[in-house]
């Protein structure tokens, strides 16, 4: 059975490098990226602040798949084997970047287009959790995971991940508060 | 929930998913499957290597393994618990930044090889032209292209450069398979895979039998056009490699091979040429009264046809060695006409472009001596700067035969 519960973002779009006759594995491939790109480019994005960082960790994370599509294709969950390699990648990444002076920083370069103020103020308060709570916040918010799911990607005791979960939406309560309360004060 | 106090933060990341899967942007499914196929041609081609690899020790067998794709290790705050620091297929910590641009590239490996690194791999080369059969699957490269065992492969030179716009160098190196004093010669690209070992991209160019015969130069340019430095002909057999025209030719990396985006695809004439020919007529002796002997004129006349100064002629006569050089005409001829070892010679010339020389060489059937009639050959070829031959585009005309009698 599938538990790919990542939401599913609009058509695939034209893809005009695509040959001539793609081979059936090919097919089934495409549709899986489309339709879990996108999800799990916004989960690593959240998790390293970097959003251009997190489509080539996604993409990386394809290629993986796709190179071993036969087996991977026929796992119980693909996604779930497609977003722990996107995420295994992700972490090696965080760990060189996680003071929060350098994650803001990045934040200011990054994003030209100018991020909506909600985003801006989940983003930095993201950035202030720990790696694990922001990890189980992260994939239980954006990957819309059970604790259990969770559980299973860390390979951790469902109990840790509950108590991963509890402190980092507490802390995060407390972060926004403080920030919407900077926004009223100004 | 109480802890949460006013926040609702499941509709604050609701919002947030929405606002940012809307900026996602994706390269798409074609992209992911032509990098897999690169990679996988990249592996393909080290197959072998890799066989011989796995002879080295734990850490690359764990390498290798991975290659063939076992489930991902779980996410930890430390990699410690997996055999070797870096198996699971993570980014290449050792790559070069590049913090913001959002591309692949940012995992690609160090593809910069130096030449003794090069020189240490066993490596697979494009395939040699047909041929002789120089080594391709597995083979050592020697360092130095002197020290090449014949029909063995050497560097001969080593640079690096980005060629695939993957964001990290690779390496390019110009190999020459000894062939005598020469052999073939291509331009080859090589990269490292995720492990580290050395993989071949492919082939740039190489030397053929007509032109180029000889690859000078190699040169990466910072967009990744691969500059290679191409002779029409291979310097040795009497030509001097400082005749040849060289060209700087420009190949780019399509993704599937190299293919030519920029200089010139082909050589004018070289200017070291000129067309020369011989024409002579039939030698005919008649008896000399005095002694008994007889005696005769070859009459040989010499055009230059082309466009340059030939500035020598050696002209070769192949008569029988009963027939002496008789006459004034050979004393300037050079130090060996031919007196003591056949076939008679004379250096001529110089001949202008578009001129002409007409000589007639004496020859002595000295008494006695006998003459079968027949036919021989005159032939003449020009010389250049240092004795060199020049190129002669039409060396049918450079040789005529005459009857003798």
């Amino acid at each position: 059975m599938s538990v790919t519960k990542d939401v599913r973002v609009g058509e695939p779009p034209p893809d005009p490098l695509r040959e001539a006759a793609p081979d059936r594995s090919e097919l089934v491939f495409d549709d899986f990226y489309h339709a879990h790109f996108r999800g799990l480019v916004v989960q690593l994005a959240a998790y390293t602040g970097d959003r251009g960082h997190a489509q080539d960790l996604v993409q990386e994370a394809f290629c993986k798949a796709f190179a071993r599509w036969d087996r991977v294709a026929g796992y119980d969950d693909p996604l779930a084997w497609v977003r722990r390699v996107a995420w295994n990648l992700g972490h090696n990444r965080w760990r060189r970047l996680r003071t929060a002076q350098a994650y803001l920083l990045r934040q200011r370069e990054t994003h030209v287009a100018g991020p909506t103020p909600d985003r801006v103020a989940i983003d930095t308060a993201l950035a202030k959790l720990p790696d694990r709570q922001r990890r189980a916040v992260v994939l239980h918010y954006l990957a819309d995971l059970s604790v259990a799911e969770i559980a299973a990607q860390e390979r951790v005791a469902e109990g840790t991940v509950k108590s991963w979960l509890h402190r980092g939406r507490t802390a995060l309560a407390a972060h926004l508060r403080d920030s919407a309360e900077e926004v009223g004060d100004v | 929930m109480s802890e949460l106090g006013n926040v609702d933060l499941a509709g604050e990341f609701t919002r947030y998913r929405e606002t940012m899967l809307a900026e996602v942007e994706v390269p798409g499914p074609a992209e992911a499957r032509r990098t897999v196929r690169r990679r996988r041609r990249h592996h393909l081609a080290t197959a072998a290597a890799a066989a011989v690899a796995l002879l080295g020790g734990p850490a690359v067998g764990y390498a290798a393994l991975d290659r063939s794709g076992p489930p991902p290790e779980p996410v930890r705050p430390t990699p410690s618990a997996s055999p070797t620091p870096t198996p699971s297929g993570s980014p290449n910590p050792t790559g070069p930044p590049s913090p913001t641009t959002a591309s692949p590239s940012r995992t690609a490996p160090d593809g910069r090889i130096s030449r003794q690194q090069l020189a240490a791999a066993r490596v697979d080369l494009p395939a040699w032209r047909p041929g002789p059969a120089c080594p391709t699957d597995g083979v050592r490269l020697a360092a130095e292209a002197g020290s090449a065992r014949e029909k063995t492969n050497a560097i001969e030179e080593v640079e690096t450069g980005d060629v695939d716009g993957d964001g990290a160098a690779e390496t390019v190196a110009l190999i020459r398979c000894a062939l005598g004093s020469g052999g073939p010669q291509q331009a080859v690209a090589f990269d490292r895979d995720d492990a580290g070992r050395i993989v071949t991209v492919g082939r740039i160019t190489a030397s053929t039998i007509e032109q180029p015969q000889w690859l000078t130069g190699l040169d990466v340019r910072a967009d990744g056009v691969v500059r290679v430095q191409v002779a029409d002909l291979a310097p040795g057999g009497g030509w001097p490699g400082d005749w040849s025209q060289r060209q700087w030719r420009g190949y780019r990396w399509s993704g599937e091979r190299f293919t030519q985006v920029e200089g010139p695809t082909s050589f004018g004439p070289n200017p070291y040429s000129t067309d020369l020919a011989v024409t002579a007529k039939d030698l005919i002796l008649a008896d000399d009264p005095t002694d008994g002997s007889r005696v005769g004129a070859i009459q040989v006349r010499i055009r230059n046809l082309g466009d340059r100064r030939a500035d020598a002629v050696p002209l070769t006569l192949d008569l029988p060695v009963a027939l002496l050089p008789y006459g004034s005409a050979w004393s300037g001829c050079g130090p060996d006409p031919g007196r003591y070892r056949p076939p008679l010679s004379c250096d001529l010339g110089p001949v202008e472009a578009g001129g002409e020389l007409v000589v007639r060489l004496g020859v002595r059937l000295p008494p006695g001596a006998r003459l079968t009639p027949g036919t021989a050959a005159v032939r003449g070829a020009a010389t250049g700067p240092g004795g060199y031959n020049l190129l002669d585009p039409d060396v049918d005309n450079n040789e005529d035969t005459i009857a003798y009698r």
